[in-house]
């Protein structure tokens, strides 16, 4: 882990790094990942990966659309809505 | 009204109507404003809207319309949307964030007639084992007011040992039950993947997050379970396959000990769990020696499998739609990272970055893929173990509650708290931890494993050992 890997997870992961934070989160995703390096010590050869603890198969429901979205309701604790539109900073030039 | 009340103790006053609803929501709001200065358990009460639910409550019972929970107060983690109350997770991130609607287990519970006291305290999105990462600030043990109560669930925890609610909701993705449960001398449980809906609770790593309990008896647990449990179309992976929670006739049981789980523990710790794996062989429960050769490597396992969830369910939380949205920010991009950056605290930043790390290319197989790999060499290891046991017997972790902020600067050894609980998620199998004694002062809990949709013997276990024991009845002398 290096400054240039830690900015590059920032813009990643979208997250503002200011300069007085970067160095102690450089030095503790240093040792977060010296220890999970651990993992790298157990032979996984031929196992084939876990995503759900009961092997179960994710449900889907019918593709039918339902008209139980209200809007209102959930723009309401949006920071700016127009219209029932999200409001951002310009991302298209005029 | 005695201090300590069970829940199935509340049900049979209300029942006999020896008190009413009212009184009883009225006793606990009381002892939340006088006492929980003290511990800061929760962070909201909402004293008007549950003293009118006793009120119908009353009326219920004097109906004769009776139902498992009825006129019950109880608390809710902060993790769980009520509809129209401000659910926060405890970030600045959702500070104002009002749920549109109620998580199924709060609907479940409602339904079966509880009454919501309010919101209790947690890790900021329940990343955290010491309830120290809260906006609203730290929770603090009651029977140790310079201790943690554990996390992240350790609100509910703490709210539940001090009695200032008889039984709390929780969460728990790598011990977030069991861990404060285990610190606070309460019962946490949390069943089977799959079996409590995750709907409207706050998504940290959705392979891995368990809603359950805390209680202060088993029975409790059991009641409570009954009526929040159930298959939800809202959550798609809600499991379709119901447990057997009703009480069952095997009474002597085969229970697994996996002994190099208890060989490093500190002698204080060691004695009551010795303690209590005595009372249960006296029981006529067969002990049986078992392995469970990857437990080392679960923690290590886990923080790979967790962060990378957690980045990718926290990329909602962009400024945009919903939560904390940054006054500075005159691009899209930097109006998002801004917003993020003043959200988010430090643990949630650096979970979120070592997510993005171990799924970001070059890194992925090596990480991410790995430590799946790993997670069904754990399960499998369970599903072999339970091959010849019934139940598994392990510590809920490694020390007593310890002093608050003892770990600021020490992520890993946080980490290493969770132990003995994090592999039972990536099984995605049922646990609690019980009270079995205590260590210095301070409680230590039994944990107790079971196979998948083998609550029954679980509840039927805890059940003999607190009929024997009464060390779930003890209260902090911080009450007196």
């Amino acid at each position: 882990m290096d400054d240039t890997t830690l900015a590059r997870l920032g813009q990643l992961s979208r997250i503002r790094l200011e300069v007085d934070e970067r160095l102690p989160l450089l030095q503790d995703l240093s040792t977060i990942l010296k220890f999970v390096d651990e993992i790298k010590s157990i032979s996984t050869d031929k196992i084939e990966p876990l995503a759900h603890p009961l092997d179960s198969v994710q449900a889907l429901r019918e593709d039918v659309a339902d008209d139980d979205i209200e809007r209102d309701v959930y723009q309401k604790f949006a920071a700016k809505t127009i219209d029932g539109f999200y409001v951002v900073p310009r991302v298209v030039d005029p | 009204m005695e201090t300590v009340q069970s829940l199935v103790q509340l049900r049979e006053l209300l029942e006999t109507r020896q008190i009413s609803s009212y009184e009883i929501t009225s006793e606990y709001l009381a002892r939340i404003r006088r006492t929980d200065c003290q511990f800061n358990s929760f962070v909201a009460t909402y004293d008007e809207a549950a003293l009118r639910s006793a009120q119908l409550a009353d009326k219920h019972i004097s109906d004769g319309l009776l139902k498992p929970l009825i006129g019950i107060p109880i608390g809710h983690k902060d993790v769980f949307c009520v509809k129209g109350e401000k659910t926060t997770c405890c970030s600045s991130m959702l500070d104002s964030f009002v749920a549109p609607y109620d998580a199924t287990i709060v609907e479940n519970l409602q339904n079966a007639g509880a009454i919501c006291l309010g919101k209790t305290n947690m890790d900021e999105f329940a990343m955290g084992s010491s309830n120290e990462t809260s906006k609203f600030g730290p929770v603090r043990n009651p029977w140790n007011l310079d201790r943690v109560p554990g996390g992240s669930s350790g609100g509910s925890a703490a709210a539940v040992a001090a009695c200032i609610a008889p039984a709390c909701t929780g969460s728990d993705t790598g011990g977030s039950i069991r861990q404060p449960a285990s610190f606070c001398g309460v019962t946490g449980f949390k069943p089977t993947y799959g079996l409590n809906s995750r709907f409207g609770m706050i998504a940290f790593a959705s392979s891995l997050d368990h809603p359950g309990t805390l209680t202060r008896t088993v029975e409790d647990a059991r009641l409570m379970f009954n009526s929040m449990s159930g298959h939800d179309t809202q959550d798609s992976t809600s499991s379709t396959l119901k447990s057997a929670s009703t009480k069952s006739k095997q009474k002597q049981m085969k229970l697994g000990y996996p002994s190099s789980l208890f060989s490093d523990l500190p002698n204080s710790i060691a004695r009551p769990l010795e303690e209590a794996r005595k009372i249960l062989e006296e029981q006529g429960n067969t002990i049986i020696e078992i392995d469970l050769p990857h437990f080392n490597v679960a923690v290590a396992a886990y923080y790979v499998i967790s962060c990378a969830e957690a980045s990718a369910n926290l990329a909602r939380y962009d400024g945009i739609r919903y939560g904390l949205r940054s006054k500075q920010g005159s691009t899209f991009d930097e109006l998002c990272e801004r917003s993020r950056s003043e959200g988010f605290g430090q643990e949630v930043k650096r979970r979120i970055l070592t997510g993005t790390f171990v799924l970001s290319v070059g890194h992925y197989d090596a990480y991410y893929v790995k430590a799946q790999k790993i997670r069904r060499l754990i399960r499998d290891d369970y599903l072999r173990a339970f091959e010849s046991v019934d139940l598994i017997l392990s510590p809920a972790t490694p020390t007593t509650a310890f002093r608050l902020h003892a770990m600021d600067r020490e992520p890993t050894e946080m980490y290493k708290q969770d132990q003995f609980t994090v592999p039972v998620n990536m099984a995605g199998l049922p646990a609690m931890s019980i009270p079995c004694g205590f260590a210095d002062g301070l409680p230590v809990g039994l944990q107790i494993i079971g196979p998948h949709f083998g609550e029954s013997n679980l509840f039927e276990l805890g059940v003999d050992f607190q009929s024997l024991t009464d060390w779930h009845l003890q209260c902090p002398a911080t009450l007196s």
